[in-house]
């Protein structure tokens, strides 16, 4: 090598070619690397879609979730009111508290660069901290994407053409390897207790029938719910409509709460898992207290009367349901189609209930066969659940002559086993769960069915699947039909119907829209039978006036306290005749707050 | 030559120029805990040059100012971590990377790793991320430069003013406490 | 018999004959066999000196509490027949004691002091530091399953304050609503 190295001195020139070329290096801080598309930043949290189910909190590996309450955010059904608050210096960005939210709600964002000098600051509560993170949301969750499951075990159910031969049960149930697959989807949340009128422990016992347990699954059904068959196949359900899946679901099935988990079906489940009521006395085993001398009468042997009377005798009380009529379940029995609730389901109910003590009088009216003053001064408390035995009339001409019969008189006449020829064509009248039931029992009698209701469709208070398995029956909907009268045939018997058309309007205080008739859009549809099913109310004639006064009986509707405990002291009330709600499940709620209060009440004396 | 400087605002002009040399000459220790250690590299090398801040390598405890702690900590690894603090000559700053320094991370539950750092030694800026991307990093450095020109940056100064308490909770939980103490 | 597992099936049928063992054939190329504790030994010896069962690639300890015993699987590979061999056995785990082998394999040494450790096997003979990865661990050993991580996190490590405001969303509403759930019940109730 020579000391006069010519190509060593000019190697490092040839750096200058580099010259005015885009530096490889980024600027900081104007320019950060763009991110991937679904890029793990920090967390979004969109404060009014969430729910605050939780579930976020309980995927985390790390702990890092907690739920809190936060400023202006109250709990509301379907909402805990509780958001969640991230520890970041727990956070592994796994992201999979995004992977399961329920409502798509919690989301990460493009933003990664978070720098402080105090450790406390790294509790972040998502979406009050960056609110401006909406904008720049990177790791979303989609339903094919989400851990959960958002679609529902599909329900087998007849086929519409078989079912309308017969009173069959219609809904088959998930048999055990459907159901631990539905149960599985539960998010064990708990938002659907704060719905349920009675507060099932519905997390619990979903989550014992996903581990295979269906003994404590009953058990814990039965513990303040002695009913569920019937609550597991006709209860309104209020605690699907709230399901965290439902926000989701709702892209499968629009307009329904399809992806809410099947409560109601897992109950029914559950409890046909046992068929005979010897089986559930001995897998619920109950505790049944020594005998305490008291005595307490219970009118009325339907839900509530049946919820109530079940307790009592745990607790040791000496009860006996009085029953006006021969059989029990009150409108369970008289008021829904066997193809619904199978006579089968309320004897195995009530089966169970006399082997623990408690006693029936059967064909028992209060008020003519035994005298309410009687059963005041006999016994040491009463609890009252009549319920709504009278159908309210149409208000219309004609409506008292034969061949025009209420929906509940009707049911009634048919569930008792009696007959009653509706003839070839019948109008139903009224949008509710009784005006179905009235047309698909019709419909079962091979009649050729209309349902006239005064709005439309999505504003019938009955439920959805209700109106479609009706309409897949055969069933005809007319909306926006207001009767105006009945027209009488030369034999005296309803020949025909009238009724007006009707148009919507928006309603200026904010309700909802009111149907209005249209002026000379009279219509005529000839029918043999009318049966009127727009409302019932409660006939408390079987109370003497003196005590009327002292219960306290308001607008059809006897007035109670939080402890069910009407104005006299011994006699306590639930059901139909005291809650707004007019279903099964309140009145069993009713009950079982009633039976703490009896027992409160006659233990302290 | 050590004087003081009496005139307030002479002194504040002194203090901005060694603040200022400090923030620009950052020498990091190199000495990688954890898996944040893998963001020293691209940090440091062309694409993010790290050096452009005055941020760069140093071989020994003695010559550096930045001890990085990049990620969890093991017991085993903390002492090494306090004897090589130690060593090191104020100024000292400390920057903690990732969740697992500031309350444990995804290792919050295991019987081995430390949650809180701040326990044992003192520490200037935590950088978010699991683990924090390169310019995350440059990120807590600058923050640590912004410290550092306040004035603020003393914790070496604290670490000894507070050694009780520190050694309380490093002895806790390093049994066999068999480390030298060194006479600042 | 299927034909592609006949080398697999003459393996086993070489140790079950030569030994009192049991085994299995799991698929093509993976063959199992549970020997006793004192076989062991041997059945390490037969394999790599007859067999040709050289490469002891993997040692795992398994606590089955419920059981009331450790397993430990050798997973010993032959480059010949291309076969994994896992050699099970299981260890009383009240008194678990085994007998060195890191004289048939030397890399045995590593994984006897991380059982010694980690699980508390005691190995007759063993050499080695007794402390491996962990330094003055003075609790119980750490990779038993009755070992609550979390609990000793807690009380060693300190966590950081600032959360105790968190609230369980089951208890938010049941205080509520009234609801009372029956102790039956609870252990149904979503984990926090």
């Amino acid at each position: 090598m020579s000391f006069f190295d010519l190509k060593g001195l000019l190697q490092p020139l040839t750096g200058i070619r580099q010259f005015g070329n885009k530096p490889h290096t980024i600027k900081f801080p104007d320019q950060t690397k763009k991110t991937a598309d679904r890029y793990r930043g920090l967390h979004y949290n969109d404060l009014d879609v969430c729910i605050g189910c939780g579930n976020c909190s309980t995927i985390c590996q790390n702990a890092a979730i907690d739920m809190i309450q936060l400023d202006g955010i109250e709990g509301k059904p379907g909402d805990s009111g509780l958001r969640p608050r991230v520890d970041n210096g727990r956070c592994c960005w796994c992201a999979l508290c995004v992977e399961v939210c329920p409502t798509g709600s919690l989301n990460l964002t493009k933003d990664y660069i978070f720098v402080s000098e105090n450790p406390d600051d790294f509790l972040w509560i998502p979406g009050v901290k960056n609110p401006e993170g909406k904008n720049n949301l990177s790791f979303t969750s989609t339903t094919e994407t989400s851990l959960s499951m958002y679609q529902r075990v599909p329900l087998r159910e007849l086929d519409p053409h078989d079912r309308v031969k017969s009173f069959a049960e219609v809904i088959l149930g998930y048999n055990e390897e459907e159901a631990r697959l539905e149960a599985q989807r539960c998010i064990s949340c708990g938002l659907c207790t704060e719905v349920c009128p009675d507060h099932m422990h519905i997390p619990e016992y979903i989550n014992a029938i996903a581990q295979g347990n269906d003994d404590d699954a009953l058990r814990i059904i039965y513990d303040n719910n002695p009913f569920p068959e019937m609550c597991g196949k006709v209860c309104t359900r209020r605690c699907e409509s709230v399901c965290a899946l439902t926000h989701r679901g709702k892209e499968f099935d629009p307009g329904r709460d399809e992806g809410a988990v099947a409560i109601r079906f897992l109950k029914r489940y559950a409890t046909e898992a046992y068929p005979t009521a010897e089986k559930i006395k001995e897998i619920v085993n109950p505790e049944i207290k020594e005998a305490n001398g008291y005595k307490v009468a219970i009118i009325g042997a339907g839900p509530g009367g049946l919820t109530a009377g079940y307790y009592l005798a745990l607790q040791g009380y000496d009860v006996t349901i009085f029953e006006a009529r021969a059989h029990a379940g009150g409108m369970t029995f008289y008021g829904i189609p066997k193809y619904r609730f199978p006579e089968d389901s309320v004897d195995k109910q009530v089966e169970y209930m006399e082997k623990v003590g408690v006693k029936f009088k059967y064909n028992t009216k209060v008020g003519k066969d035994i005298k309410f003053e009687d059963l005041h001064a006999k016994y040491n408390a009463i609890f009252m659940s009549v319920g709504f035995q009278k159908a309210w009339n149409l208000g219309i001409e004609n409506e008292n002559i034969p061949g025009a019969i209420s929906a509940v008189d009707y049911l009634g006449k048919i569930n008792a086993g009696e007959s009653y020829d509706v003839g070839k064509k019948v109008a139903v009248i009224g949008g509710g769960n009784v005006a179905i039931d009235g047309a698909r029992v019709s419909a079962r009698y091979g009649a050729d069915v209309t349902i006239l209701y005064r709005r439309r469709i999505e504003d019938m208070p009955a439920d959805w699947e209700e109106i479609e398995a009706a309409q897949h029956e055969g069933v005809n909907i007319i909306t926006q039909a207001i009767p105006t009268r009945i027209i009488k045939g030369d034999n005296g018997k309803v020949k025909a119907i009238e009724y007006l058309k009707a148009e919507m309007v928006a309603d200026d205080k904010g309700g909802r829209p009111r149907p209005v008739a249209i002026e000379g859009s009279e219509t005529i549809l000839e029918v043999d039978t009318v049966i009127g099913a727009i409302g019932q109310e409660g006939d408390y004639s079987f109370i003497p006036e003196t005590f009327q006064k002292k219960i306290q009986i308001e607008r059809g509707r006897i007035l109670v306290n939080e402890d069910m405990q009407t104005g006299d002291s011994k006699v306590f009330a639930g059901g139909d005749s005291v809650n707004r709600r007019a279903d099964a499940i309140s009145a069993i709620a009713d009950a079982y707050k009633a039976v703490k209060a009896i027992d409160k009440m006659l233990m302290n004396k | 030559m050590n004087t003081t400087i009496n005139d307030k605002n002479s002194q504040k002009i002194v203090d901005y120029i060694k603040n200022f040399a400090r923030k620009n000459s950052l020498f990091v220790m190199a000495y990688g805990t954890g898996c944040g250690a893998i963001e020293i590299p691209p940090t440091m090398t062309s694409r993010y040059d790290a050096e452009r801040f005055g941020i760069r390598g140093a071989a020994t405890p003695r010559q550096a100012d930045v001890l990085l702690i990049t990620g969890y900590l093991a017991v085993k690894t903390l002492k090494r971590v306090i004897r090589v603090y130690e060593q090191m000559q104020n100024p000292k700053y400390v920057i903690g990377f990732g969740s697992c320094t500031i309350n444990g991370g995804m290792y919050w539950d295991s019987y081995n790793t430390i949650n809180a750092l701040d326990r044992y030694i003192p520490v200037d800026v935590y950088i978010n991320g699991c683990m924090p991307r390169p310019e995350a990093v440059i990120s807590g450095f600058v923050a640590l430069q912004e410290k550092i020109q306040r004035g603020d940056a003393d914790n070496g100064k604290k670490y000894q003013e507070n050694l009780e308490w520190y050694r309380n909770n490093q002895k806790k939980i390093i049994k066999d406490w068999k480390m030298p103490d060194y006479n600042w | 018999m299927d034909n592609e597992l006949l080398k697999e099936q003459e393996l086993l049928n070489a140790i079950t004959k030569a030994y009192d063992v049991k085994g299995n054939v799991i698929r093509k190329g993976r063959v199992e066999v549970f020997v006793k504790k004192e076989l062991i030994p041997s059945v390490l010896l037969y394999v790599k000196e007859q067999k040709g069962y050289k490469h002891l690639s993997h040692v795992a300890c398994i606590d089955w509490i419920e059981q009331g015993e450790f397993q430990l699987t050798f997973n010993i590979w032959s480059h010949a027949d291309k076969i994994m061999l896992y050699v099970k056995t299981r260890i009383d785990r009240e008194n678990p004691v085994m007998e060195n082998l890191d004289g048939i394999w030397d890399q045995l040494n590593t994984y006897e002091r991380e059982f010694r450790e980690m699980f508390g096997i005691e190995f007759t003979g063993l050499v080695g530091e007794k402390e491996f990865i962990l330094e003055d661990w003075d609790d119980m050993p750490p990779m038993r399953r009755d070992f609550d991580t979390v609990q000793y996190s807690k009380d060693h490590y300190y966590f950081r304050p600032g959360r105790e405001d968190a609230k369980d969303v089951r208890k938010t509403l049941t205080d509520r609503t009234g609801e009372e759930i029956p102790d039956y019940a609870t252990k149904y109730s979503r984990e926090k």
